[in-house]
C-alpha cells in the first residue's frame, strides 16, 4: 500500500510540474524547461518505486498466475507504466521543442496535446490507485 | 489568486486528499460505505486534474464533461460490482 502512495504522489506531484512549465511556455517566461525536468524526476521516481514493488511481489513468489488479484495486479500496473514510459519521451520532445523556441507567440497546440496526455495517465492512475492498493 | 498560486493550491489537495485515502483503506474495515467513500475521494482528485491541471475549465463543455464523468462512471460501476 506503501508503494501505491508513493506512486500516487510521485505522479500528482509530476503532473502539477507539467501544469506549472504550461503555465511558464504560455506566458514566454524562462523556467519550463526547469519545471518539466522535475516533472521527469518525479517520474523516475514513479518508476523506481514500481520496480522495486514488482521485484518485491516477485522475490516472494506472486506472479500472474498466482491468483486473479495478481493478474489484474500485473496486467493493469504494466499496462499503465508503459503509458508513463511514453509520457516520459513525449516530455523529453516538449523539451526539446521548446529549447527550439517552438511554442514561441501562442503556437501551444502541441505543447497543450503532450501536458494533457501526461495528464490523462495521471488521471488512469488516480482510479487504479483505489482498485488495486486500497479496495 | 494567480494561475500559478492555483495549481500549487490543488497539488497540496491532492496530496492531502490521496494521504486521507490511504489512511481510511489501510485502517477502516472494507464497508460498502468506506468503498463509496475511497472513489468519491478518487473522483474529487480527478475532478481537480482534468479542470485546474488539464486546463478544461473553460473548454467546451462536452470535452470537459467526458473526461470529468470518466472517475464517477468507473466509480459506480465498481461499487455496484461491490454490492453483487
Amino acid at each position: 500500500m506503501l508503494a501505491g502512495v508513493g506512486n500516487t504522489l510521485a505522479l500528482l506531484t509530476s503532473s502539477w510540474f507539467v501544469a506549472r512549465a504550461q503555465l511558464k511556455v504560455h506566458r514566454g517566461q524562462a523556467g519550463g524547461n526547469a519545471f518539466l525536468l522535475l516533472a521527469l524526476i518525479s517520474a523516475c521516481v514513479y518508476l523506481w518505486i514500481k520496480s522495486s514493488e514488482y521485484q518485491h511481489s516477485a522475490a516472494l513468489g506472486f506472479d500472474l498466475g498466482t491468483n486473479d488479484f495478481y493478474f489484474f495486479y500485473y496486467g493493469l500496473t504494466a499496462f499503465h507504466m508503459f503509458h508513463v514510459i511514453l509520457g516520459m519521451l513525449v516530455l523529453v520532445w516538449l523539451m526539446w521543442q521548446n529549447r527550439r523556441g517552438r511554442y514561441r507567440d501562442g503556437r501551444m497546440n502541441e505543447f497543450e496535446s503532450g501536458a494533457s496526455y501526461w495528464h490523462m495517465v495521471d488521471l488512469l492512475w488516480l482510479v487504479l490507485f483505489p482498485l488495486v492498493y486500497l479496495l | 489568486m494567480s494561475e500559478a498560486r492555483l495549481a500549487d493550491s490543488i497539488w497540496i489537495l491532492l496530496i492531502l486528499v490521496t494521504v486521507a485515502m490511504a489512511y481510511f483503506g489501510e485502517n477502516g474495515a472494507i464497508t460498502f460505505a468506506t468503498v463509496v467513500l475511497i472513489l468519491s475521494a478518487s473522483a474529487v482528485k480527478a475532478f481537480c486534474v482534468v479542470d485546474y491541471f488539464m486546463g478544461l475549465r473553460k473548454a467546451p463543455r462536452v470535452w470537459r464533461f467526458m473526461l470529468l464523468a470518466y472517475a464517477p462512471v468507473i466509480g459506480v460501476i465498481v461499487s455496484v460490482t461491490y454490492l453483487f
